[in-house]
């Protein structure tokens, strides 16, 4: 079973996906299915990996460092600006 | 108090119910990509999309102000860079979010022009802080958004001990 979606792009974004569609001779649609795919996947299996790894940086039992090992450079940066933000949340509210 | 805040701030708020008390307390303001944002999740087969049409009720009304801004289109996260936007150009310091992955790509230019990132927490620490609601009370607001939340959840938990007990 499969459902239509819709969505808007701009128009530099489908320039490129056109341009990989030409390039691997596929259709622009394939191009997005597999893109979606890939994205969807790749974040649900790294989702349960950095549940835990968070909450053990967040308790301070792993160092960014062990954090970066863990999920990657990219991932680990975002967990530790979300903590920041989160504890400038908790500590200051909006002041 | 002002704050600008995203479809991720607003469905946070809305959900732990706290919207309504915080719409007494500041001026909230969102934009046309937000709204937007928004009609699609009320199309959602899930609790979200109730959530978005009490959260559209307050846009309609005028409560949560809608203003039409435009950032960087080919920004990766174009609803997030409105919202940005439009800090910028109504000068409001406050930038309430739920998306970590945008606010980690927006991170530094905040920074630099002094617009603060904030998570819907800050805005539980100002109802406790105004008298709307108790600790214990935010405490159970935030175990309730916790098991919504990814890899965030866990941050906030370990957080909510350390600064709301």
């Amino acid at each position: 079973m499969s459902e239509m979606l819709t969505f808007r792009e701009d128009d530099e974004t489908i320039k490129k996906i056109d341009e990989l569609a030409r390039q691997k001779m596929r259709s622009r649609s394939e191009i997005v299915r597999m893109a979606v795919r890939d994205y969807v996947n790749r974040k649900l299996e790294l989702i349960e990996i950095q549940k835990l790894a968070a909450k053990r940086y967040a308790e301070g039992k792993l160092s960014i460092d062990e954090l970066v090992e863990i999920i990657g450079f990219n991932e680990a940066k975002k967990v530790a600006h979300y903590k920041d933000i989160a504890e400038s949340s908790f500590a200051q509210g909006m002041s | 108090m002002k704050a600008v805040a995203d479809a991720s701030a607003l469905l946070s708020l809305e959900y732990m119910g706290v919207l309504d008390d915080l719409l007494n307390i500041a001026d909230i303001y969102t934009t046309e990509s937000v709204n937007e944002e928004l009609k699609e999740i009320t199309c959602f087969r899930d609790e979200r999309s109730g959530i978005a049409k009490r959260i559209l009720l307050h846009v309609s009304d005028g409560k949560v102000k809608c203003i039409d801004s435009k950032g960087d289109m080919h920004s990766k996260n174009i609803s997030l860079n409105h919202c940005f936007a439009l800090c910028l150009s109504a000068k409001i310091h406050f930038l309430l979010t739920e998306d970590a992955d945008a606010a980690y790509y927006l991170g530094r230019m905040a920074a630099q022009k002094g617009v603060k990132l904030r998570t819907s927490t800050a805005v539980l620490v100002e109802l406790i802080k105004s008298g709307n609601i108790n600790t214990q009370s935010a405490r159970r607001k935030l175990d309730e958004l916790m098991k919504k939340r990814s890899w965030e959840g866990g941050i906030i938990e370990v957080l909510a001990r350390r600064y709301l007990e």
